[in-house]
């Protein structure tokens, strides 16, 4: 492909896909700028690779991939890591503009980061079939992480509509998620 | 699936439309019998809609996304207008650090590991690589401006064919200042049989002695072909030269750059492998291959470097399947010393070259090179010369010959229709320079002939013409009135008055199965030539890679041969049912297909080759004696094709 037409290809992705790679890349890294350079570089990624005449098949899983891979090189740390940086360090910031809506925070709470990521894909309207390019996982997988999630959140949002003293777990992992 | 409840991957799946057709269908008819599943698949439903609903809440202020697009397109605008050689540069292939050593060597030796810091930038050219290795050379030397004195003891061991060794001095003289360098290469016994030098950068000789004389040289001349190195395995003194000149001659592209793997290839098809190893006691090992897709492997060369304390030992092996030379280098002694002490003579022995020099420029090439290309490279050039008649159509266009002489030179010689034609067979061949070429148009062939017997006598031979209408009492084709039968047989739709003539149609039918014939000719001709030429006595003898490439050429000729049998087949099959003694072609023709299918490996090749060419033979003599216009005259007999015009 021709730097032009690589260029103009890119740009109009970058438009649509930015704020849901910021916010996805937000979610996972736990820093806006972060989450910002990742996204960035996701995109680069994607001009290179066009521009150097590769054939790619799912710009939208690349560039999530990339930027998933970014995060973790930047971390360099491990899922189980990575879960517990998630749930004691990465809070809602209301004023970075960019997060995954408060309610939606608190609801992942009870996700696993996997079928975290797994929703925060397909909330950006990506297929199972990009979602498992992304994470590098296979498609069924991808479909048996969203309904394992989508169980657990029907829970958890039953639950919420339940008295908050009828439930003390949830009530604790409320309390840690906000602290 | 309808009496089993669906799972919740199903379900969520059917709601994405993520199931396949016939899951999609099966799913959707169970839920629409059983509540339970509906039920399920409604709070699925609720569970995406309140998530969608609280992640829209979210949004992503315009503002930053300016901002992000600007930093993008800038970052992108940076990578566009940076200039290749300002990008971010691969990993040197070798690292100076670990080539210290080296660099007391042979100057010339380190211009090979200087390809391998050129190799990293693009379009790395011979004067490239000189620079490079020149740079290289100078940066290693402990203070730049001493000049210093190296004394080497140098192995030459020839493992294959026969295994001798041979032993020697190397001394090299340096002055990075001034850019010069000397190298002397002599016997145990002090007789001097090599040397080298360049007196600055203008340019380098060489001083050879293969033949008790000495001969200057200078290294301007490239090396098309790297199997002259393998040749010079066998001449120790001519083997870095042959290399070093092999190596410049060749514009190498680069393919694939890393830290230790580079892959560079050149015009002609040849891939040099440049690998960087750790061998044993971590010392740094060089492997460069070059291989070409049709020869296979041409040479190996694996440069091995041991420095332990002052004692640096530099190992390189040439390999070129048949050739195998191996050259252990040690250095004994290093020193610095002053340029006052430096001998101008060393630098610039020009006088003991105008002693030794030889006679003619001729001769002096002639001394420099191996006076017979080993059988490797007369096979290689062989394929080269059929693969470029090949790729330019000759082959079986023009019935060019291709002559081995005794001293080993391959000569392509032949005439051809037209300057135009000369000159597209020329350009083929652009790359063999080692391949002679003495091809002409007929005219040039005409004034080759005068000039060679002095005075022109001879008539202007006139064009030869044929009035069909009074050439013989029967100016038809043999099968004419079979043909016309044939033609207008009930099993044929006659196009009266709408499609050409009967006699249009007789000439066109029976020019066809002569063009078909024709053209079947040329191939089983191009086939046994190959076959003759490739064909020693034992096929197992034919060098590496030289098999597959002319399997390749005679693969390609007997697919085309087989299509021309098969048409002509098609065409002649049904008018040689009606055609009373015509059997014995009709079966030959029939059972073609079957001859050509022998090509079974590389031993039997050639006698299946040259029984395909008889049987080709024989029907094209009986296609020519059904279809050709006899014209019976008092010069005797003689064929020719149905109508001039469509021929």
């Amino acid at each position: 492909m021709q730097e032009e037409e690589a260029q103009q290809f890119v740009t109009g992705l970058f438009e649509s896909w930015y704020p849901c790679l910021v916010r996805y890349a937000r979610r996972i890294a736990g820093s806006v700028e972060l989450a910002e350079d990742a996204a960035q570089e996701g995109f680069c990624s994607l001009y290179c690779a066009l521009v150097k005449g590769q054939t790619i098949e799912n710009p939208k899983a690349y560039i999530f991939c990339v930027v998933r891979r970014q995060v973790a090189k930047k971390f360099n740390m491990t899922n189980h890591e990575t879960e517990l940086i998630r749930k004691f360090l990465v809070q809602p910031e209301a004023d970075d503009g960019v997060v995954v809506g408060y309610e939606v925070q608190r609801y992942f709470a009870v996700l696993t980061s996997r079928e975290e990521e797994v929703v925060l894909l397909r909330l950006q309207a990506m297929k199972y079939r990009e979602i498992a390019q992304a994470l590098g996982i296979s498609r069924s997988s991808v479909n048996t992480l969203l309904a394992r999630a989508v169980l657990k959140l029907r829970k958890a949002m039953d639950a919420s509509a339940e008295p908050r003293e009828a439930n003390p777990t949830r009530d604790s992992y409320v309390t840690q998620t906000l602290q | 699936m309808s009496h089993k409840h669906c799972s919740d991957e199903e379900l969520l799946a059917l709601l994405d439309g993520e199931l396949s057709l016939r899951l999609e269908r099966a799913v959707r008819r169970h839920t629409q019998m059983c509540w339970q599943c509906r039920t399920r698949a409604a709070h699925i439903e609720e569970v995406v809609q309140k998530m969608a609903e609280l992640a829209g809440e979210a949004y992503f202020p315009p503002h930053k996304l300016v901002a992000a697009r600007k930093r993008f397109l800038d970052r992108i605008g940076c990578h566009r207008t940076m200039p290749e050689s300002a990008g971010p540069k691969p990993a040197l292939f070798l690292r100076p650090v670990s080539w210290r050593a080296l660099a007391a060597g042979a100057a010339c030796l380190v211009a090979i590991a200087g390809l391998s810091l050129v190799v990293t930038r693009q379009g790395a050219s011979a004067a490239a690589i000189l620079r490079e290795a020149t740079r290289v050379e100078h940066s290693l030397y402990p203070e730049r401006g001493m000049s210093s004195l190296q004394t080497f003891t140098l192995e030459v061991e020839q493992i294959k064919p026969v295994r001798k060794l041979a032993r020697a001095r190397v001394q090299i003289t340096s002055d990075p200042a001034q850019e010069r360098y000397a190298l002397r290469w002599e016997e145990e016994n002090g007789k001097l049989i090599r040397a080298a030098w360049s007196p600055g950068a203008s340019g380098q000789y060489v001083l050879s002695s293969p033949s008790e004389r000495l001969a200057r040289m200078p290294l301007d001349s490239a090396v098309q072909r790297l199997e002259d190195c393998g040749d010079a395995c066998l001449e120790e003194s001519g083997l870095e030269d042959v290399l070093f000149r092999w190596l410049r001659g060749h514009r190498w592209e680069p393919v694939s750059l890393s830290a230790d793997f580079a892959v560079f290839a050149d015009r002609q098809g040849t891939q040099l492998n440049l690998e960087r190893q750790a061998g044993p006691d971590r010392t740094p090992i060089l492997v460069l291959t070059a291989v070409n897709r049709v020869r296979g492997v041409l040479v190996k060369a694996v440069i091995q470097v041991y420095d332990r304390g002052r004692r640096t030992r530099l190992v390189i092996r040439f390999d070129a399947g048949d050739r195998v030379t191996e050259f252990r280098l040690a250095r004994t002694r290093s020193e610095l010393i002053s340029r006052a002490s430096l001998s101008a003579s060393s630098f610039e022995p020009d006088r003991l070259a105008e002693v030794v020099r030889p006679a003619g420029p001729a001769r002096k090439q002639a001394e420099m090179l191996p006076t017979r290309p080993g059988d490797s490279a007369i096979y290689g050039l062989l394929l080269d010369a059929y693969i470029a008649l090949h790729r330019s159509g000759a082959c079986v266009r023009e019935q060019l010959a291709v002559t081995t002489s005794a001293n080993g030179r391959v000569t392509v010689s032949g005439i051809v229709e037209s300057e135009l034609r000369k000159q597209e067979i020329l350009s083929a061949f652009a790359g063999l320079s080692s391949v002679d070429l003495t091809i002409q148009t007929p005219e040039e062939a005409a004034r080759h002939l005068e000039a060679r017997a002095g005075v022109s006598t001879a008539e202007p031979v006139a064009e030869i013409e044929v009035d069909f209408a009074t050439a013989g009492p029967d100016p038809r084709i043999p099968v004419h009135v079979e043909l016309l039968k044939y033609l207008t047989g009930s099993n044929r739709p006659h196009e009266a008055g709408t499609g050409p003539s009967l006699e249009t149609r007789e000439a066109e039918f029976a020019n066809r199965v002569l063009s078909l014939s024709d053209s079947a000719m040329a191939h089983a001709w191009a086939l046994r030539r190959l076959a003759q030429d490739f064909s020693p006595a034992n096929p197992q003898a034919l060098p590496a890679g030289i098999p597959a490439g002319v399997e390749m050429l005679v693969g390609e000729h007997l697919n085309a041969l087989r299509e021309q049998q098969a048409a002509l087949r098609d065409l002649l099959g049904a008018f040689l049912m009606t055609l009373p003694g015509s059997g014995a072609l009709e079966e030959a023709i029939r059972t073609q297909a079957q001859e050509l299918s022998v090509f079974s490996g590389p031993g039997a090749w050639p006698d299946s080759v040259l029984r395909c060419f008889d049987e080709v033979r024989h029907i094209h003599d009986s296609v020519y004696a059904l279809f050709a216009i006899s014209l019976r005259d008092g010069a005797g007999k003689s064929s020719q094709p149905a109508s001039r015009e469509d021929r």
